[in-house]
């Protein structure tokens, strides 16, 4: 991967790094396990009943109509993969932190725009039961946590970043 | 000796990896989320038939359907109790000359609609507009407390507003 191409020593920790760098190996993997489990959480029942998904989704009357579907059937899926791939030994957990950041700027998002709206719907985030769960400002309280789990996640991955060649202590390489 | 860190924004060179790890992932979602929905004996289309969903519901669920000029018949004729479904904000914002608010989401019933509703009455619900389903929402939660006589003007305050236009120009 690109660490290794770019570090002489891909192994070595950015010297220097502060906080993240010298906390113990176990607290890197709270915020990653607390994501996992709710992104997992929130895919599961979505895709066990996309047809119901899919009407959660129209209730927001945000997306053109032909792209309902479509939403419905990729969305909990890529929750799903972002969450397996935050927890496993592959060198994705920068791309699912992204993937979840990104999800979850959108449905924040979506939810503050109906709140502005004053469209009364079920937020359609851990169950597709259209009388359960409105949104409200619970709904952005929440995601406003989850994404700053997403931050801390996101800093334990660059403080166990390999160094880049151009700013490794003794390289010659410009940058 | 001068240490560096590994910055929070990774390098330019390592975007690339990090943006194809990104679409790897997304990649992998969309085969899963394909395959599985090829796999499911109630396989959604991939292009949904949302423009008339609320209509087709009502049609599915035996409901009465009115058009805008009959429900300004309802009105002149006093044949019908007329609800609407939306939040009370929006019901006193504007609504359809007659009408009664009965929020869907709202237990409250602070106008005390409810108590004044008897089976024999006809009603006629709406809401929003087209694409909002709290008037059949409403319509479902009234029928199973006994109500029989219901007809949903699925246009709702949308089509309303821009049928008396029309016939006001």
């Amino acid at each position: 991967m690109n660490g290794s191409r770019l570090n002489p020593n891909p192994s070595k920790k950015a010297p220097g790094a502060t906080l993240f760098d010298r906390l113990p190996g176990w607290v890197a993997w709270v915020p990653r396990v607390l994501l996992a489990a709710v992104f997992l959480a929130a895919a599961l029942p979505k895709i066990l009943d996309p047809a119901d998904f899919a009407l959660a989704v129209f209730r927001y009357q945000m997306l053109p109509h032909s792209l309902v579907n479509l939403m419905a059937l990729l969305l909990p899926w890529v929750e799903a993969v972002a969450a397996v791939a935050l927890l496993a030994p592959l060198r994705c957990r920068d791309a699912a932190i992204t993937l979840m950041t990104g999800m979850l700027a959108v449905f924040t998002a979506a939810i503050a725009f109906n709140l502005w709206r004053g469209v009364d719907i079920s937020c359609g985030c851990f169950s597709v039961n259209p009388e359960v769960g409105h949104i409200g400002a619970l709904s952005l309280l929440r995601n406003a946590g989850l994404l700053l789990l997403c931050a801390w996640a996101w800093l334990h991955e660059r403080a166990s970043a390999p160094i880049p060649l151009h700013t490794h202590p003794g390289s010659t390489a410009k940058a | 000796m001068k240490v560096s860190r590994a910055p929070f924004f990774p390098p330019m060179a390592s975007w690339l990896g990090w943006g194809a790890r990104v679409l790897l992932l997304l990649v992998i979602a969309a085969a899963l989320g394909a395959a599985c929905n090829l796999l499911r004996s109630n396989s959604l289309s991939w292009l949904g038939e949302w423009d008339r969903y609320i209509e087709a519901q009502a049609f599915r669920e035996h409901f009465a359907l009115a058009s805008a000029a009959s429900v300004q018949a309802m009105i002149r004729d006093k044949t019908h109790l007329l609800l609407d479904a939306r939040p009370y904000e929006d019901y006193e914002a504007g609504h359809i000359e007659t009408a009664l608010p009965l929020p869907v989401n709202d237990p409250s019933d602070s106008w005390g609609t409810r108590s004044i509703l008897t089976p024999a009455d006809a009603l006629l619900i709406y809401c929003s507009g087209p694409e909002c389903d709290d008037a059949i929402m409403l319509a479902r939660k009234l029928r199973e407390q006994g109500m029989t006589n219901i007809t949903l003007f699925v246009g709702g305050w949308t089509e309303w507003t821009h049928f008396r236009q029309d016939n006001d120009a």
